[in-house]
């Protein structure tokens, strides 16, 4: 499917001409990543009233818009540089000064028209745009149910103001906002993981330089990375958990996932494993940090890449 | 070397570990057999059936993961660090050894304990080669009789692995060990062994099995 143009931009044969010829780059950029992703172009000017294409991404769990000058186009490398920019965007929102907020909801059967109507209020709250929303949710078909979707891990991450909003409209939609607590808030937790952590290096295994929780959605394991420079450096890019059993470990928890990681593969891997869970939980502040006392800072001046999103 | 369908072989690898359990859980029962009248168990089948499983697996994970490992060489990944392998490779089980000793040091050391029975030749100097040999330094084993220190004599492992003493505790350390791989990543290649685990309850009590 080509992208849609706006009323606007169709008036102005020269550019829409334009970026017609730019959908034999840009489209086969977006089918890559996605069936569903859309593209939507509009014309505006700027305050020295200089023609300015701005490029919607849509696709079902998020957007990203971007602007660009008429002679951005023509050029094949910018252009694909910046459309490349806005597919990670697209992927994990990044804007390090907005505190983001996720709204957990309570796994669902739901039918087409209620998922439809979701988005279609969603899409009603005023300024939503700059709420940078993105909808997780893994979606399954069952056999017996086959008028509905059986969601799961259901999340919608914005914007912090936009919070109140997104889970009024979420209730007011026919679904269920999840009330149970965080593994990580849960007594005990928290504490059993610092005495764990706090323990390694003077048993002589690898001394975490950094220690965090990550995924803290998730009700049954515990996501834990540790960071040191005595870990074994495998240059992989990958990032790998081990798991345990929690019980005798750590309360409450039924897996404990222990990622241990040396600082050199951590970067390496954001580079080039950025769609792991890792880096979207770091750049929407979805980690609970254990160790070094002096908190995220120190963590940030090592790793301003991972934070800065 | 390079393997083709790395991933398919390491599968492979991983099944026949998995079968390899269902072995040792399999021999993990009573009998009542004798040769030449000197009862004897299944214990050492429990105990190189547990080691293999826990070889296999291993091999499969790393194999997995590169498809330059070469799984032929070596039969004790955790002692030997595989030695003769990529830097990458010895550099991948050290991590995963330093990961799990991080929440619990008891599984390396009960899988290298696992894997010092499995059968090697005796270390002898090279001027010592052509010399008559205690038979003193042919270790415990669970292939060829070795020398046992209580009994001060040869035994073979039939007799001197028992089940209580070896079997149980080596099919224990391949229960953790495959517990801990079914939490593991990469999830391709490891949560079918959780998937094994739900199908087949790996009870460490000496009984006939399956129930």
């Amino acid at each position: 499917m080509p992208s849609q143009l706006s009323p606007g931009l169709e008036k102005r044969e020269d550019l829409a001409h334009l970026v017609r010829t730019e959908d034999r780059v840009l489209m086969p950029m977006l089918l890559e990543r996605s069936q569903a992703v859309r593209a939507l172009w509009d014309l505006s000017k700027d305050q020295k009233n200089r023609d300015v294409l701005t490029l919607l991404l849509t696709d079902p769990w998020g957007s990203a818009v971007g602007d660009f000058a008429p002679s951005d186009l023509g050029a094949e490398g910018l252009f694909r540089t910046r459309v490349t920019q806005l597919i990670g965007e697209l992927i994990m929102p990044r804007r390090p000064d907005e505190p983001r907020a996720r709204i957990e909801l309570r796994d669902a059967f739901a039918p087409t028209d209620q998922l439809e109507n979701l988005r279609l209020r969603l899409g009603e709250i005023p300024n939503i745009a700059q709420a940078r929303l993105r909808m997780n949710n893994q979606v399954r078909l069952v056999p017996q149910r086959p008028e509905s979707y059986l969601l799961t891990d259901f999340a919608i991450e914005v914007n912090t103001p936009f919070a109140a909003d997104v889970s009024k409209v979420a209730v007011e939609c026919g679904f269920q906002l999840r009330e149970d607590q965080l593994l990580i808030k849960r007594e005990g937790v928290r504490s059993a993981l610092l005495r764990l952590v706090q323990k390694h290096g003077p048993d002589g295994q690898p001394k975490p330089d950094f220690a965090m929780c990550f995924q803290l959605q998730d009700r049954e394991t515990i996501h834990l990375l540790e960071v040191s420079k005595q870990a074994a450096e495998l240059e992989d890019g990958r990032i790998d958990g081990v798991g345990f059993a929690a019980r005798g470990v750590v309360p409450q928890a039924h897996s404990l996932k222990i990622y241990l990681m040396h600082p050199s593969d951590l970067r390496l891997a954001c580079r080039e494993n950025g769609d792991h869970p890792l880096f979207n939980d770091l750049r929407n502040g979805n980690f609970d940090f254990l160790l070094p006392n002096t908190g995220i800072e120190s963590f940030r001046e090592e790793f301003p890449d991972l934070l800065r999103g | 070397m390079l393997w083709e369908k790395h991933k398919e072989l390491a599968i492979a690898l991983r099944n026949q570990g998995l079968a390899d359990c269902l072995a040792a859980r399999f021999a993990l029962r009573p009998v009542e057999l004798t040769i030449f009248g000197q009862p004897v168990t299944f214990a050492h089948l429990v105990v190189s059936k547990s080691q293999q499983s826990v070889e296999k697996l291993t091999k499969g994970f790393l194999l997995w993961q590169s498809q330059s490992f070469d799984p032929t060489k070596g039969h004790a990944p955790f002692t030997e660090l595989i030695d003769d392998q990529p830097q990458n490779q010895r550099r991948t089980l050290a991590r995963l050894m330093q990961t799990l000793n991080l929440a619990n040091r008891s599984i390396v050391r009960e899988l290298k304990w696992l894997e010092s029975l499995a059968p090697t030749p005796p270390s002898i100097a090279a001027d010592q080669r052509g010399s008559l040999q205690s038979l003193e330094i042919i270790q415990e084993n669970t292939e060829y009789p070795f020398w046992s220190a209580s009994q001060e004599s040869v035994v073979s492992p039939a007799q001197g692995i028992t089940l209580l003493g070896h079997g149980v505790r080596a099919f224990k350390a391949l229960r953790t060990y495959m517990a801990v791989l079914s939490k593991s990543d990469p999830a391709d290649y490891c949560s079918e062994i959780g998937e094994f685990l739900e199908d087949n309850p790996m009870s460490t009590e000496i009984s006939e099995w399956p129930p």
